[in-house]
C-alpha cells in the first residue's frame, strides 16, 4: 500500500477481536485476548492498565512487531484505512511502518542506537522511506528535531543518545517517530522513565504534534490521571482484554466496572491529609498463561456473584450512552464513589 | 518540625563521589535537617538531585565526605567500625528495586532470618520461625519461606524487603523509593503495610520518592531536594497549599490531574532540564530555570532559613504566604503562575477594602 489518501467514511484504525499467542518457556501467553476498538484521525486513545495486561503487546501487535514464534489468532484483524494488516507480507508492512504507524518506547536510550548520532538516525528513515538525499535529509532532520523542541539542534544532530538528558533522547525518539509524518503514533509509555517536571513537556509536545498534523495517537500508561488529562478515549484493559471505554470524561465520572471504579480509588489523592489509608485491590492480576474462566477480574472483585466465575462478559454499550462500553455483568451505576 | 525528641539530626552532610579526571562531583551538599521520634519525612525531588546518596550516607554506605549524622546524640560519622555494626539494626533500608535488593540465590525465610544472624539476636533455631512470624505480618504466606525471589511477584519482593528491614527492630526506616516500580493497586497495598508497621512499631521514617502524592498520602513533613540541596522542609499540608520555593510550585503544578481535562494552565519551568551537577549553577542553583529569576539570584547562593512559621526555605524570593485564608483561596484560584506582584496587589486591595 502506498502512502494513499485518508478515507474520511471509515475510521483509521479498526482492531476486531485481536488474539495474540505467544509461546514462552512456561507455555502459551494469552496477552491480547480479543481486543476490540476503533480510532478516528486527530483523536487520542489512552490504554490504561497494570503491568502485565497486555498494553505493550497490543501495541507491538499494531505494528506486526511481535516476535517471529507469536500467533495471530485466527479471525483478528486490524484494519488500518480499510487494509487488513494481519495478512499483509513483511514488505508490505515494512511500508507501513514510519510512513503510516510510528511508535515511540518507554526507554528512549534502549531504543535509540547507541552508535550512531541523533542526526543519522533521524534521516536513515527519511533516506530510506522518502528516497531523499543525504544533504537534505540532515537540513529536515535540524528542522524535525527543532520542532521536537530541542535546544541548539545543529549542535545535538552530531551527539550521540548518551550524551542527551532522558527527557532530551525522548524528543529525539519522537523526531525520528514523526520524521515520515505517520497517520497514527503508538506512544508506549512515553514519559514513564521521565521525572514529572520532563513529563509535562513531553505529553504538551506530543499534544501539540498532533494537533498540528492531526495525527490519530494510541497512549498507552499506567498512570490513569496522565490519560484522563491528555486523551479524548480512554480504555481500560485487564487481562489482554478491554473491560471499560468511554470518553474522559465519562470513565472519570461515571465508571461502571468494579475493576476501573478500584483502580481509580487506589491511585493517592493530593487533597488527602497525610496518613489517610488507601484503598488498595486485594489480591493481584492473573497468570495470563492459564486459559480464563468466566470474568478475569471476579476472584479480586467485590460484587462477585455465580455468573461472573463461568461466564466471561462481552464488551457492551451502555443504554443510556451507546458510546460507554462496558463488560460486566453487574456493573455499578450512579454517582462514582 | 513535630515537637518531640530528635532521633536524627543531620548537620552540614556532604556527599562527594569522584567522575574521573580528577573531578568530583557533589551528589550532596551541605544539607542540614532534623527529624522527630515518630516522624515521618518525605524526601522529593527529580532523578539526580541527591535523595539516594543522601539516604544512603545516613546509613553510612558510603561515609560522606563531611558534616555529621547524629543518631540519638551519636554521631554516625566519627564512630568506628564495630559500633557502626552495633547500631545499624537500628537503622534499616528498604529499596526501589525490590528483586535486585535481593540475594537471588538464598531462600526467601533465610533473608528474612539474616538480620538476626547477623546481629546474634535469638537462639539459631528460633530464628526461622521468627522469620515466618514476619512473614505472616507482612502479608506473606509463611508456607512460602523455603521459595526463593524469582518464584515472588514485586509487590511481594518488597514485602519480603520490608519483613527484612523490620527483622532487626529499628527505630529509623529509610524507604529509598519502594512503591515506584509497582502498580496502583499493589502500592496501595505496600503503603498501607508501611504506614501499619508504623503506628505499631512507632517507627520513624524517611520517606524518598519522586511521586508528590505519594509524598502527601504518607509524609507529616516534606523536604524538597534540588541539585543537592535542599530548598524547602515544610509540613505536608503547608507545603502542597502554600509552597514558598518556586521549584516546589513547579513540582505540585506538574503533578498529572485528572481534573484539569485537556486544556491545562501550568508553572512553567524555563528550561526542563536539570543542569550537571559537575558543574553546578552559580548562585541560586535553581536560577537556570527559575522563573522568577533576578539577579540576586544569579551571584549569591540562599541559605535555609526558618520564616517562623515551621516552614524553612531556601529562596531568595519567595513566594509569599499570607496569613489569610480567604485571601489564600483566591489565591490559589487564581493560580501561582501570576506571580508575587499580583498577589502583593490582591493583598493590598484586600486590606483597603476591609
Amino acid at each position: 500500500m502506498s502512502t494513499s489518501a485518508i478515507r474520511p467514511d471509515i475510521p483509521l484504525l479498526k482492531v476486531l477481536n485481536l488474539r495474540t499467542h505467544l509461546p514462552t518457556e512456561r507455555g502459551i501467553v494469552h496477552a491480547a485476548d480479543g481486543v476490540t476498538f476503533e480510532l478516528k484521525s486527530g483523536k487520542t486513545l489512552a490504554v490504561v492498565g497494570e503491568s502485565g495486561c497486555g498494553k505493550s503487546v497490543l501495541c507491538r501487535a499494531l505494528l506486526g512487531l511481535l516476535p517471529k514464534t507469536a500467533i495471530i489468532g485466527e479471525g483478528s484483524g486490524i484494519f488500518y484505512n480499510g487494509t487488513n494488516l494481519v495478512e499483509l507480507s513483511e514488505k508490505a508492512y515494512n511500508k507501513i511502518r514510519a510512513q503510516e504507524i510510528a511508535m515511540i518506547f518507554q526507554d528512549p536510550l534502549s531504543s535509540l542506537n547507541p552508535v550512531m548520532t541523533i542526526g543519522r538516525q533521524i534521516a536513515e528513515t527519511l533516506i530510506y522511506h522518502k528516497k531523499m538525499k543525504p544533504g537534505a535529509a540532515r537540513r529536515l532532520a535540524i528542522d524535525l528535531l527543532q520542532s521536537a523542541g530541542v535546544p541548539g539542534p545543529k549542535q545535538r544532530i552530531d551527539q550521540y543518545p548518551h550524551q542527551l538528558s532522558g527527557g532530551m533522547r525522548q524528543r529525539a525518539a519522537i523526531a525520528i517517530a514523526l520524521a515520515c509524518e505517520p497517520k497514527l503514533l503508538i506512544a508506549d509509555e512515553p514519559t514513564t522513565a521521565l521525572d514529572v517536571t520532563v513529563q509535562e513537556g513531553i505529553l504538551d509536545l506530543l499534544g501539540q504534534l498532533q494537533a498540528k498534523r492531526q495525527m490519530a495517537m494510541i497512549l498507552v500508561t499506567h498512570d490513569l490521571n496522565i490519560a484522563a488529562a491528555r486523551a479524548h478515549d480512554i480504555a481500560v484493559m485487564y487481562a489482554g482484554r478491554i473491560v471499560e471505554q468511554a470518553s474522559a470524561a465519562t470513565l472519570f465520572s461515571d465508571s461502571c466496572m468494579p475493576y476501573t471504579r478500584a483502580l481509580k480509588n487506589s491511585i493517592p489523592r493530593i487533597d488527602s491529609p497525610p496518613h489517610t489509608p488507601l484503598n488498595s485491590i486485594n489480591g493481584r492480576p492473573p497468570n495470563l498463561l492459564r486459559p480464563i474462566q468466566g470474568c478475569a477480574f471476579a476472584p479480586r472483585c467485590s460484587r462477585t456473584r455465580e455468573l461472573c466465575h463461568t461466564d466471561r462478559p462481552l464488551l457492551l454499550p451502555e443504554p443510556e450512552n451507546r458510546r460507554h462500553l462496558v463488560a460486566c455483568r453487574y456493573p455499578l451505576r450512579g454517582a462514582a464513589l | 518540625m513535630k515537637n518531640g525528641e530528635v532521633l536524627l539530626d543531620i548537620r552540614n552532610l556532604t556527599v562527594e563521589f569522584n567522575a574521573g579526571k580528577g573531578r568530583k562531583v557533589c551528589a550532596v551538599s551541605d544539607v542540614s535537617f532534623q527529624m522527630a521520634k515518630g516522624e515521618t519525612l518525605g524526601l522529593v525531588g527529580e532523578s539526580g538531585c541527591g535523595k539516594s546518596s543522601l539516604a544512603r550516607a545516613i546509613i553510612q554506605l558510603p561515609r560522606p565526605a563531611s558534616g555529621q549524622v547524629n543518631f540519638n546524640g551519636e554521631d554516625l560519622t566519627a564512630v568506628c567500625g564495630k559500633r557502626l555494626r552495633r547500631l545499624r539494626p537500628r537503622l534499616q533500608m528498604i529499596f526501589q528495586d525490590s528483586i535486585a535488593a535481593l540475594n537471588p540465590r538464598r531462600k526467601v525465610g533465610q533473608t528474612i532470618a539474616m538480620p538476626l544472624n547477623i546481629i546474634r539476636k535469638g537462639r539459631r533455631e528460633d530464628r526461622i520461625a521468627m522469620a515466618r512470624e514476619m512473614m505472616k505480618a507482612v502479608g506473606l504466606d509463611p508456607q512460602s519461606s523455603d521459595r526463593r525471589p524469582f518464584e515472588f511477584s514485586g509487590g511481594q519482593c518488597q514485602r519480603i524487603q520490608i519483613a527484612r528491614a523490620l527483622m532487626a527492630e529499628p527505630e529509623l526506616l529509610i524507604c529509598d523509593e519502594p512503591v515506584s516500580s509497582l502498580d496502583v493497586s499493589i502500592q496501595a497495598q505496600i503503603i498501607n503495610l508501611l504506614e501499619n508497621q508504623r503506628t505499631r512499631r512507632g517507627l520513624t521514617m524517611l520517606f524518598i520518592s519522586h511521586d508528590m502524592a505519594v509524598v502527601k498520602n504518607v509524609c507529616d513533613r516534606v523536604a524538597v531536594m534540588y541539585l543537592g540541596k535542599l530548598c524547602e522542609i515544610a509540613p505536608a499540608q503547608d507545603l502542597y497549599q502554600t509552597p514558598a520555593h518556586p521549584y516546589t510550585a513547579a513540582l505540585i503544578s506538574a503533578i498529572p490531574s485528572p481534573d484539569a481535562g485537556l486544556s491545562q494552565s501550568r508553572t512553567h519551568l524555563k528550561n526542563a532540564e536539570i543542569p550537571s551537577p559537575l558543574n553546578p549553577p552559580s548562585g541560586c542553583r535553581f536560577h537556570t530555570r527559575c522563573p522568577r529569576t533576578r539577579p540576586l539570584c544569579y551571584e549569591s547562593e540562599p541559605v535555609l532559613r526558618d520564616n517562623g512559621q515551621g516552614k524553612q526555605v531556601a529562596c531568595h524570593f519567595p513566594l509569599r504566604i499570607d496569613l489569610n485564608p480567604k485571601i489564600k483561596k483566591l489565591i490559589s484560584r487564581a493560580g501561582y503562575r501570576l506571580g508575587n506582584s499580583t498577589l502583593l496587589l490582591g493583598l493590598l486591595s484586600y486590606c483597603f477594602s476591609s
